[in-house]
């Protein structure tokens, strides 16, 4: 497999060290490729429209979060108290440049480590971690926890839902609605507990010893492109580190 | 995993460590390899009790509780139960399907060959037992679905078909019609009667209805005490002096089931039973 789990996340580990390396016009341009990537390039592409919206959902938000970012600091660093340009406005160059870097740095790195989770099967990844060398036994809790993250919306409007009906404040004021937390949460915990024990039985009732065996389609070495992209990486890491 | 295992209890009681009562009082019961047998009793008569303690899983997880008698399993013979997990030689399928979903894998398709890997199959067999076992609970259109997005009719179906994949001797079902329309209980029912012909299975129920179409045995408990065993045809034969024992809710369900005259099916009963 040329574009395989393990190559698309060495290529994610380069935009990573990118992101720290480069300069912010450069980390903007990577930010759309990715963007590109997950639009046109098969091996990037979503798993299921959903996960195409919610990328595009979250590439929004991010540019927008990358944005108060850039304004917060320019308006509040002043650095050596230099405007920008002749406007009267209180935004200082040294806090619009501090502010860029950060800004574009958690949005190249957020898209890029999205791209991969958003192309990438739950399988994928867990066969990655195991091939990665990860002991079995944490590769299963993060595989039930992302599990059970995915399930958590649904539990907890099961609970409002209930709570509701019983006559608790969920939709009311933030006060109300606060205060109904607990009678929220409390269910939600224990209900957790008790099912954490039901599905570790039904686990071992269906031979889980606690080992995820891997079978022969489920190997995949680190391609050439893999080893380039992990290289790179490092050298960008080394080159920030040692001589900037 | 293949072949049949005949089941049998001598004297078997349980008491979980924190209840002053027996959760199953000393039960006596055989059920012949390659047979059907129903439990039927009301919530909280001992059923899942008995399931787990075939299973091992009540060995495994509640070391704490007491068992005595004697259980026994395809010739071997345990003391009080098992204490460790008997699949793939014993299957149970849990009552809440969606427990059963192991969250670990993808699509359906991955979920029930999860259960394979397990075993350590090769990849063949695996990918050979899998579309054999969509085909024959049909629910081949679920392949690619993701699990977390089944409706409840299609999650308990497709965490049946991850147990019996294993094609274990002995399969334990845990209240299989709970989230089953109609349609669904008779596929059901139907994958039951071919279920007999290679594995010996159990199933518990609060009604009847799977029972009386597919069960060559019946076991009826009430509060951990078993109130009958024997041949369904006895159990129907003899339904009339069990009255006074049988725990009510059955009683209620065979006199509306059998007894009272009314749709075709309930006459055609009546009149097997030789009941007006």
């Amino acid at each position: 497999m040329f574009f395989g789990p393990s190559t698309k996340f060495a290529f994610t580990f380069l935009l990573g060290a990118c992101a720290f390396a480069l300069s912010w016009q450069l980390n903007i341009a990577l930010a759309v490729f990715v963007v590109f990537l997950e639009h046109r390039a098969k091996p990037f592409r979503p798993r299921s429209s959903q996960t195409h919206r919610a990328f595009r959902r979250f590439a929004v938000q991010i540019s927008l979060l990358a944005l108060f970012i850039v304004i917060l600091n320019s308006l509040f660093l002043r650095g050596a108290g230099q405007k920008i340009g002749s406007l009267d406005l209180p935004l200082y160059v040294d806090g619009l440049k501090f502010g860029l870097a950060v800004g574009t740095r958690v949005m190249l790195l957020s898209l890029s480590i999205l791209l991969f989770f958003t192309s990438t099967s739950l399988r994928e990844f867990s066969f990655l971690l195991l091939n990665a060398g990860i002991p079995t036994s944490i590769v299963t809790i993060i595989l039930l926890s992302s599990h059970f993250v995915e399930q958590l919306p649904s539990k907890i409007g099961q609970i409002f839902s209930a709570q509701e009906a019983r006559g608790a404040p969920v939709k009311s004021k933030l006060l109300a609605r606060a205060r109904s937390l607990f009678s929220v949460l409390s269910p939600l915990v224990l209900s957790s507990i008790a099912e954490s024990v039901e599905r570790g039985t039904a686990l071992e009732l269906r031979g889980f010893r606690g080992q995820l065996q891997i079978r022969k389609s489920d190997g995949e070495k680190l391609s050439f492109p893999g080893y380039v992209f992990l290289l790179l990486g490092v050298l960008a890491i080394l080159w920030k580190v040692l001589w900037k | 995993m293949e072949g049949f295992m005949e089941i049998e209890a001598r004297d078997f009681s349980f008491r979980y460590s924190e209840s002053a009562n027996a959760a199953l009082s000393s039960l006596t019961f055989a059920i012949p390899s390659g047979s059907c047998c129903a439990i039927l009793g009301p919530t909280g008569a001992g059923k899942t009790t008995l399931l787990y303690a075939l299973s091992g899983a009540l060995g495994a997880h509640y070391s704490s509780g007491r068992g005595t008698g004697l259980v026994r399993i395809g010739g071997e013979e345990f003391n009080p139960v098992p204490q460790n997990v008997l699949f793939p030689r014993v299957g149970l399928a849990l009552q809440e399907p969606h427990v059963q979903i192991s969250g670990l894998r993808e699509t359906v398709l991955e979920e029930i060959q999860f259960t394979l890997e397990n075993i350590g199959l090769d990849d063949n067999l695996i990918e050979a037992r899998t579309i054999d076992i969509l085909r024959q609970l049909r629910i081949q259109h679920l392949a690619e679905r993701k699990p977390g997005t089944l409706s409840g009719g299609e999650m308990q179906r497709v965490a049946l078909a991850s147990l019996l994949v294993a094609r274990p001797p002995v399969i334990l079902l845990d209240e299989p019609v709970t989230s089953i329309d109609g349609p669904g209980c008779l596929t059901l029912a139907r994958s039951i009667v071919s279920l007999k012909k290679k594995s010996t299975v159990l199933f518990t129920d609060t009604g009847l209805d799977l029972a009386l179409s597919v069960a060559d045995w019946i076991l009826v408990l009430a509060a951990g005490h078993q109130m009958f065993f024997g041949e369904k045809n006895s159990f129907l034969q003899n339904v009339q002096s069990f009255s006074g024992i049988l725990p009510a809710h059955i009683w209620q369900s065979i006199s509306n089931k059998l007894l009272a005259p009314g749709t075709d099916r309930q006459r055609r009963f009546a009149r097997a039973l030789g009941i007006r």
